[in-house]
């Protein structure tokens, strides 16, 4: 039983409840930081980190936080694994960091984290939580890494930064831009509305099929 | 009378235990959320000396490709002030010697009255020639004050003698050595650029040749 709520809480956070194709939440950074793959990826990476060691210490300390001054104690938590993140990319991937630039200071007010930290960790267990906060990220970082990979594709004609000759000489820059950066953006959750209920239509068929069943018996 | 000073006795204890109890917390986590990023700080300090050294070693790459090792000497720490009094200005924020068969030098020069502040380039200079000049950290608008940045049109001044040049203007139709033609659309950022690039020529002859 235990077991089965666990593997739907990883579920929940990649495809149910997945935060920026479902809940929209996080919306600047997939926007901004989605123009090429290995960005895409370096933020997702970021956020992962941040949302597990977050989750996991607020789950923990989530008895002795007093209830009026939760936000600025979960803000000092964030903030201080932001930090973390932000020192260490500097240090080792100074290339990486010059492009997310502002973006990973900007992890701090990123609501998919305060938002898991506020509904889900202050009210679950440690293991709960760090489950929720590792399939949170995951939802993130396969977003944004599909939308960056259609992004680069249509506008630069590169992947993970390797040029790919028949699509370099048809690049549209647009999709570079912050413009075709809400297009893709759009057209992905049409896609992502349109399989769901498709996907819930057949459920109600068969529920009602199964009905009709029991009801000739 | 005393009945009701009573209840307020009792009363504000509560109310003080809470607030207290939630400063001790905040306290806590600020304090031990401080040691945390102190210890951080200590394994990711950057030498910036050392990301200097490389990057002035990539430029004279660029180049001159054939050498491949060559030593640099860091001038000094010309720790310019960020916010000088001119507004539009340049500074030289550092600068740096290679050691080479010619009179060679490295500058990262910061131009102000660009579109998002200041800009910053790496200007090589070899025997009083503008060599190279490539972007150290710029916040113009991409696709937009961008293109100013471009080596396309960074080529405008490369090849310029700096030891015989003066101060640069920038004008819309060139008719003396000490003019660079404007580019539409990029005049702010291009007045960044020609700021920074006035400060190595003020440099250079003010200090490094004398």
């Amino acid at each position: 039983m235990n077991k089965g709520r666990r593997l739907n809480i990883f579920k929940n956070g990649i495809l149910g409840e997945n935060p920026v194709l479902k809940l929209v939440l996080g919306t600047c950074p997939v926007l901004a930081t989605s123009t090429s793959v290995i960005t895409g990826i370096s933020m997702g990476a970021g956020v992962i980190f941040v949302l597990l060691c977050s989750n996991v210490l607020i789950s923990l300390l989530r008895n002795i936080i007093p209830q009026k001054v939760r936000i600025p104690v979960y803000i000092t938590i964030i903030a201080t694994f932001v930090t973390v993140v932000d020192r260490v990319m500097a240090k080792y991937m100074p290339d990486v960091y010059e492009k997310l630039g502002l973006f990973i200071p900007l992890i701090v007010v990123n609501c998919i984290i305060l938002a898991r930290a506020e509904s889900f960790a202050s009210k679950n267990s440690v293991l709960d939580s760090a489950i929720d906060g590792i399939s949170m990220g995951i939802g993130f970082t396969l977003a944004i890494a599909f939308m960056a990979f259609i992004r680069e594709l249509l506008g630069n004609g590169s992947i993970f930064g390797i040029k790919l000759r028949g699509f370099e000489s048809a690049s549209m820059t647009i999709f570079i831009l912050p413009a075709g950066g809400f297009l893709t953006y759009g057209f992905i959750i049409a896609l992502v509305n349109y399989i769901t209920d498709k996907n819930n239509k057949k459920k109600v068929q068969r529920e009602l099929d199964a009905k009709k069943v029991v009801e000739n018996e | 009378m005393p009945r009701v000073e009573k209840e307020k006795n009792q009363k504000k204890p509560s109310h003080l235990k809470d607030a207290l109890k939630a400063l001790i917390v905040l306290v806590m986590v600020a304090t031990i959320a401080g040691l945390i990023l102190g210890v951080v700080n200590i394994f990711t300090q950057i030498d910036e000396n050392a990301v200097f050294n490389k990057k002035v070693l990539l430029i004279n790459k660029m180049v001159y490709p054939d050498e491949t090792t060559v030593q640099t000497e860091k001038l000094k720490n010309y720790n310019g002030d960020l916010f000088s009094k001119e507004v539009n200005s340049g500074i030289i924020v550092t600068a740096a010697k290679i050691k080479a068969k010619t009179d060679r030098y490295v500058f990262v020069a910061r131009g102000a009255g660009a579109y998002a502040g200041s800009l910053d380039l790496y200007v090589l200079v070899d025997d009083g020639m503008i060599k190279k000049i490539t972007v150290a950290k710029s916040g113009e608008t991409p696709g937009l004050g961008s293109k100013a940045l471009d080596q396309s049109y960074l080529l405008r001044y490369e090849g310029l003698n700096i030891e015989k040049s003066g101060h640069l203007n920038l004008v819309k139709k060139k008719s003396s050595d000490n003019e660079i033609e404007i580019m539409t659309g990029v005049s702010k950022t291009s007045n960044g650029i020609i700021n920074a690039i006035n400060a190595v020529i003020r440099e250079y002859k003010d200090k490094v040749k004398k």
